[in-house]
């Protein structure tokens, strides 16, 4: 727990420096008089284009009116029809409605309020600093002369893109909406899959400047409460001026900053985060990107697919078979090659030992140089790959991948069957599932190679240890990152490298302790 | 940030350690793979007996390069012949005139030639093998009749290794025939020499323009030299009585015409039972042997018929007789030596009198009676029954 | 670090028993045991050595239920005066540092002699204890749980081992059975039970026990499981290479290991799954030693846990580096032998003397 510790410290330091910063408005009220109030946002807001504040004459009342908004922000469209046309226009129509000439400021409130809008979301709000944060979040501010609250209509149109398939995590079968930058449809695309009133999304407003809304997803009588408080409070103790991803949220409440595995689980699926929230995780929602992050998590996540769970029981199995037996070449490869051929040739079959002993003759450098040279080589061709525009990222890759690879092995300096170890790890890392554990796993690819360049084998099973040695100390909020292997839940392994059939898992995973662990009844 | 600065720590600490590392790292390409060991006596003016070993290297270049080159072709192997008191000291001596010391790793076949292991105790010679961590125990163990060095440098057409060729024809024994002892690995050998008791190994010979393994040789527990030779009936009959014969041909003749019936054997069970008698000790040896009928010249032959079957088996089971008979006769009578297992048969069954007679066994083995009966079945004659139709 | 409410379950107690047991034993008992039985009877000596290691079992659960929730370093003081207890729980502490150096210098002997033949022995000791440390640091429950990803990969590989070996395996070896009658089984007792010898971890582990009255089953379950492979290995081991053979072999699991190849395989050989199981089986019995010792010497004088730790790495590394040779290493081994005894058997049978009489006592006034 230092590391917390040290994170309050910092805090600390900085809670000065956002008080000063909030100086701006601390508790001003409205006052009654509209030209005042406006001034006050004016100054607060700036003279900025983006914002617009339309005054008006309320005929009927003989009052002045002005509606505060941001351009883009707001939907434009309804301020018009729904407030500005029935303010201004049906108002006077309906005779009914109209009170005595000397209508007091807060009965036209009243009356504006509960007979005149046509919004949903109609708010009262007395304080001009909560004001303004509502009007930069898309509201529409009414403000009325002689009346010393401001309404806040609900007028939000945050710019948003289409919902469309998930690029990072492509599936055969399954749901093709991936979610978007926009955290109102992401919750909706949450809501529509889980049609509970269990569900419980709680606000959270992140980031002195940004004001980025995060909620916190979970299933009240289904998440272990220990869970949920342990989210809240690591969430509340982030004090930073903007989030820009939900990364910076993982990298503020992850258990472990040292480590180099995933402690929460980040997708694009909202299928993906309704099953987790059904498991008992709780889902963070960060405004502002498509990733949500899902956790507690624990090693089986890490080679788990969505797919899994939607083709029948035995493809499932056997594809988690592959991907576990991808994730142990990917991890062990280079360096069991490295250390089989430079320290114990003894332990391969003599016609392999022939052949490799013959590829590699000629060749200028140790097999760790090799190893090291190919391995850097593919990751810095990745790297080109990832950040190139779609077609010329695919040409990289085969230049680099063919083109250099065949050049590499005429010239001599790296041996074939050095390729092909490299090429194997490469595409073996490809197939995990889970962007996160595939880099965890390349990182300490490297740290292998190293120790089996030193001690061979038993550098690499001394290495191998010191991870097993990590899993078993790394939590995810409060559980154990290696369950349900260890300690022993056997009833979860139904579900961890093997995919049981339906009618087997009944129950949701022991490890997330959840309070009702029915799942098939 | 103390975590940090621990896990720093520890980072620079570990990797300074590692700073001289590497100290066992040798690329494989940089070592002889030795893949098979020849051992041969030199006559010499030295009081102690010195044997002069030859060790084979693979040339990988060569191998892996086969099917690419052409042109003038280069040796897939290379041979260096040391004349060294000790292989290990033979191996140091290598490293002078190759660039590549030898590696053990890979050892194959292990040849010593019919001289040295006349002349020289084997367990003292073989030392080495057993002791050296790289030298693994399932190297097979062959006896040449001509110079070991002679032996591994004739080349096969097929596997252009002869340690390697060597290697795989020993290996079928378990297959196609029993004219060859079974294999013997170094830990056999071992177990063997520990527990002094005597044993037989393959022997290779030249044949034509190649080699062949036939034959055997017989080590003698108790003096740890060569005492002898068997010839292949002889072996084939050891490896009945021990069992070991699980395939080979048995070619019986046929009494009333003359001709040959060949039989082959499919399956075959051996059981040495022990009686003792006072002082007497007495063996009875069951065989039963499964087979097919694989060939066979009498002109008006019928298997068809169940009677020429019938007599078919006892055919054979003659020949059987002759052949164990003949093993027997030479190794029990003449050489002195117990290589089929009757002793193991009595310390198994009758541990007491085992205790008593270990010592000397093999001076009271060849007073022992041997009672060999022998059963065979043809349980198939395969395609064709008749050769014509009366 | 340690949540209090953490609690080692029954299995767990049974894995770390198992684990503790199963440690240099798999490739020096056919040997060591060999030596003194020189029948193929030492399966026979092993099922007693392993009634025997259940009776001392039963005298220290019987006594650790006397003091629910305490390790011996606490309640030998209280049992038997400040002093007395003070030298005895020392004289554990030592038992279990030197049994801790042992495992890593046996480790690193085969290692030397297998796969790293000019690598200092002192670098490989160092980097297993710098693991060791790693783990040992965050306390039992994190042990405990390493132990438990570990069980399965020993239980697999040795399995896997023998599975192999089978071609190998002669059993007429093995035959006859009892043939020179019962003593060489008897002379064949001290070393098996040894090779069992671990047991005394519960004197430390069952004050972290959930059911402390489980204890005694878990102890029996996990006595048997060690049995049972070791009894496995030394059939395989003595049926592949002969009575005779292994007493001539320094490391005669290792031989028989070597002796396996399967064409099948992309790794013909199987020394390297050999040497994974071998690492990982010494790996987990030194830890838990090593653990043993720092919570004791941090029960004893009343201090942090972790300071200890540290401290201890010198010791350790001492102790391992101190015998000169393989022979050196082999006497080590008989040693701590006869120091098992007495940790094992002989101080919890005089506690619990002390113990019964303390309570008939007071019974009386």
């Amino acid at each position: 727990m230092n590391r917390w510790a040290w994170l309050q410290k910092k805090k600390k330091q900085t809670k000065n420096g956002h008080q000063q910063v909030k100086t701006h408005g601390t508790d001003v009220f409205f006052s009654s008089s509209l030209d005042s109030n406006l001034e006050q946002l004016q100054n607060i807001l700036g003279n900025n284009p983006d914002i617009a504040i339309r005054r008006f004459y309320i005929n009927v009342y003989k009052v002045n009116a002005a509606v505060v908004f941001i351009k883009g922000l707001a939907d434009k469209e309804q301020i018009h029809e729904q407030i500005l046309k029935s303010i201004m226009l049906e108002l006077q129509m309906r005779e009914c409605y109209v009170k005595e000439d000397r209508a007091t400021g807060s009965d036209i409130k009243e009356i504006i309020k509960d007979h005149v809008i046509t919004l949903t979301d109609v708010e009262e709000n007395n304080k001009i600093e909560d004001c303004v944060m509502e009007v930069l979040n898309g509201d529409t501010a009414l403000l009325i002369d002689n009346v010393d609250t401001s309404l806040l209509l609900g007028t939000k149109k945050w710019p948003s893109r289409q919902i469309e398939e998930p690029i990072t995590e492509a599936t055969v079968r399954g749901a093709r909406e991936g979610f978007v930058e926009n955290i109102l449809v992401n919750m909706s695309l949450i809501r529509k899959r889980i049609r509970d009133p269990h569900l419980v999304l709680d606000k959270y407003t992140i980031g002195r400047r940004s004001q980025t809304p995060v909620m916190v997803a979970y299933i009240k009588d289904i998440t272990n409460d220990s869970i949920i408080q342990e989210v809240k409070k690591r969430l509340e103790k982030i004090d930073i001026d903007q989030i820009p991803e939900s990364g910076i949220i993982e990298q503020f409440i992850e258990d472990d900053f040292l480590s180099p595995f995933p402690q929460l689980l980040t997708t694009e699926r909202p299928d993906k985060v309704a099953s987790g929230l059904l498991e008992g995780r709780v889902a963070i929602l960060v405004d502002g990107t498509p990733f949500v992050l899902l956790l507690p998590v624990t090693i089986t996540s890490m080679l788990q697919g969505p797919e899994d769970y939607y083709e029948r029981w035995f493809v499932g199995t056997l594809i988690r078979f592959m991907r576990f037996g991808a994730a142990i070449v990917s991890l062990f490869g280079p360096s069991l090659y490295v250390a089989l051929v430079s320290y114990h040739p003894g332990l391969i079959p003599t016609d392999l030992v022939i052949s490799i002993a013959g590829s590699r003759e000629g060749v200028p450098f140790p097999t760790i140089v090799e190893a090291l040279l190919m391995e850097i080589t593919i990751e810095i061709l990745r790297e080109a790959g990832v950040r190139l525009p779609k077609p010329i990222g695919q040409t990289v890759g085969i230049v680099g991948g063919l083109v250099i690879g065949e050049a590499a092995v005429t010239a001599g300096l790296v041996s074939p069957m050095m390729v092909i170890v490299v090429a194997v790890t490469a595409i073996s890392s490809f197939s995990l599932p889970q962007y996160g554990a595939a880099i965890a796993i390349r990182i300490l690819r490297f740290g292998m190679m190293l120790s089996a360049a030193v001690l061979g084998l038993f550098g690499i099973i001394m290495f191998a240890m010191a991870i097993t040695i990590h899993l078993v100390k790394l939590k995810s909020f409060g559980v154990d990152y290696t369950s349900p292997f260890v300690p022993y839940q056997f009833n979860d392994w139904k579900d961890a490298i093997l995919r049981l059939p339906y009618s087997v898992i009944k129950e949701r995973p022991e490890m997330l302790k959840p309070k009702d662990s029915t799942r098939i009844k | 940030m103390r975590r940090i600065k621990k896990s720093i720590m520890t980072c620079c600490c570990i990797s300074i350690l590692f700073m001289g590392g590497c100290w066992d790292r040798i690329d494989i390409e940089d070592m002889g793979l030795a893949c098979g060991v020849g051992v041969d006596y030199q006559e010499s003016s030295a009081k102690r007996l010195t044997p002069e070993f030859t060790i084979q290297f693979v040339v990988p270049k060569v191998l892996a390069g086969e099917n690419g080159g052409g042109g003038s072709q280069a040796e897939p192997f290379q041979n260096l012949t040391m004349d060294e008191s000790s292989l290990f000291e033979a191996g140091r001596e290598a490293s002078t005139v190759t660039s590549r010391s030898p590696n053990y790793a890979h050892l194959k076949v292990l040849v010593i030639s019919k001289e040295a292991a006349q002349s020289i105790n084997l367990l003292q010679l073989l030392n080495f093998f057993f002791r050296d961590h790289e030298i693994r125990r399932t190297v097979h163990v062959l006896i040449s009749e001509e110079k070991a060095s002679e032996i591994l440098s004739i080349k096969g057409t097929k596997d252009p290794v002869p340690a390697l060729k060597l290697l795989s024809i020993t290996e079928n024994m378990e297959k196609k025939t029993a004219k060859m002892p079974p294999i013997l690995s170094l830990g056999d050998f071992s177990e063997k020499m520990s527990a002094s008791s005597s044993f037989l190994v393959q022997k290779v010979q030249k044949f034509k323009e190649g080699v062949q393994i036939i034959g055997a040789a017989v080590i003698k527990g108790n003096t740890q030299k060569m005492i002898g030779e068997l010839n292949e009936d002889e072996t084939f009959g050891i490896n009945c009585i021990t069992g070991e014969a699980k395939a080979g041909a048995v070619t019986g003749v046929d009494k009333e015409t003359d001709k040959i019936i060949s039989y082959e054997i499919d399956r075959l069970k051996s059981s040495i039972k022990s009686k003792v008698n006072g002082e007497d000790i007495s063996y009875t040896v069951n065989i039963n042997t499964e087979g097919r009928l694989s060939e066979d010249w009498i002109p008006k032959s019928d298997a068809f018929n169940e009677k020429f079957i019938r007599n078919a088996e006892k055919q054979v089971e003659r020949e059987f007789m002759r052949l164990m008979e003949a093993g027997l006769a030479k190794t029990q009578k003449e050489l002195k030596v117990d290589v089929a297992g009757f002793g193991e048969s009595l310390r198994i069954n009758q541990p007491k009198v085992w205790k008593k007679v270990k010592k000397n066994w093999e001076e009271r083995f060849p007073e022992a009676s041997i009672d060999i009966n022998v059963k065979v079945k043809i349980r198939q004659f395969q395609t064709q029954g008749r050769k014509m139709n009366k | 670090m340690n949540s209090s409410n953490e609690k080692i379950t029954f299995i767990q107690a049974t894995v770390v028993l198992t684990m503790t047991i199963i440690g240099v034993g798999i490739v020096t008992l056919p040997r060591v045991s060999a030596e003194e039985v020189q029948t193929p009877d030492i399966w026979i000596s092993m099922i007693l050595g392993g009634g025997i290691s259940i009776v001392v079992a039963f005298f220290i659960t019987k006594l650790c239920l006397q003091f629910k929730g305490m390790t011996i370093y606490q309640f030998s003081p209280i049992l038997v005066g400040k002093w007395a207890g003070f030298v005895f729980n020392l004289f554990i502490i030592m038992y279990f540092i030197l049994v801790a150096g042992y495992q890593a210098r046996s480790m690193a002997e085969v290692l030397r002699a297998y796969l790293l033949d000019k690598t200092p022995i002192e670098v490989v000791i160092i980097v297993y204890i710098a693991v060791g440390v790693y783990i040992v640091i965050s306390g039992i429950y994190s042990i405990v749980k390493l132990l438990q990803i570990y069980f399965p990969v020993v239980l697999v590989f040795i399995l896997l081992m023998l599975a192999l070996s089978i071609t190998n395996v002669d059993f007429n070896n093995l035959r006859p059975v009892l043939g020179g009658g019962f003593i060489p089984v008897l002379k064949g007792i001290k070393p098996t039970t040894l090779s069992l010898a671990g047991i005394e971890s519960y004197l430390i582990l069952m004050a972290y026990m959930h059911q402390s009255k489980k204890a005694m089953k878990a102890a029996a379950v996990g006595i048997f499981i060690a049995l049972f492979l070791y009894i496995l290995i030394v059939i395989a081991v003595i049926g592949a290479l002969t009575v005779d053979e292994v007493r001539l072999l320094t490391w005669p699991t290792l031989e028989l290991v070597k002796s396996i190849e399967m064409k099948v395989l992309l790794l013909e050989r199987f020394e390297s799954f050999f040497i994974i199981l071998w690492v990982i089986t010494t790996f987990t019995s030194f830890i838990m030693n090593f653990h043993f010792a720092s919570l004791g010497l941090s029960q004893v004088f009343k201090k942090a846990y972790k300071p200890f730790v540290y401290g201890l790495i010198p010791f350790v590394y001492l102790c391992a580096m101190y015998p000169e040779d393989i022979n050196g290493v082999f006497k080590l081994g008989g040693y701590i032998g006869n120091m098992a005894i007495v940790v094992a058997g002989i101080i919890p049978i005089l506690l619990l003397i002390i113990a019964f009489i303390r309570r008939k006592r007071n019974a009386k006034n």
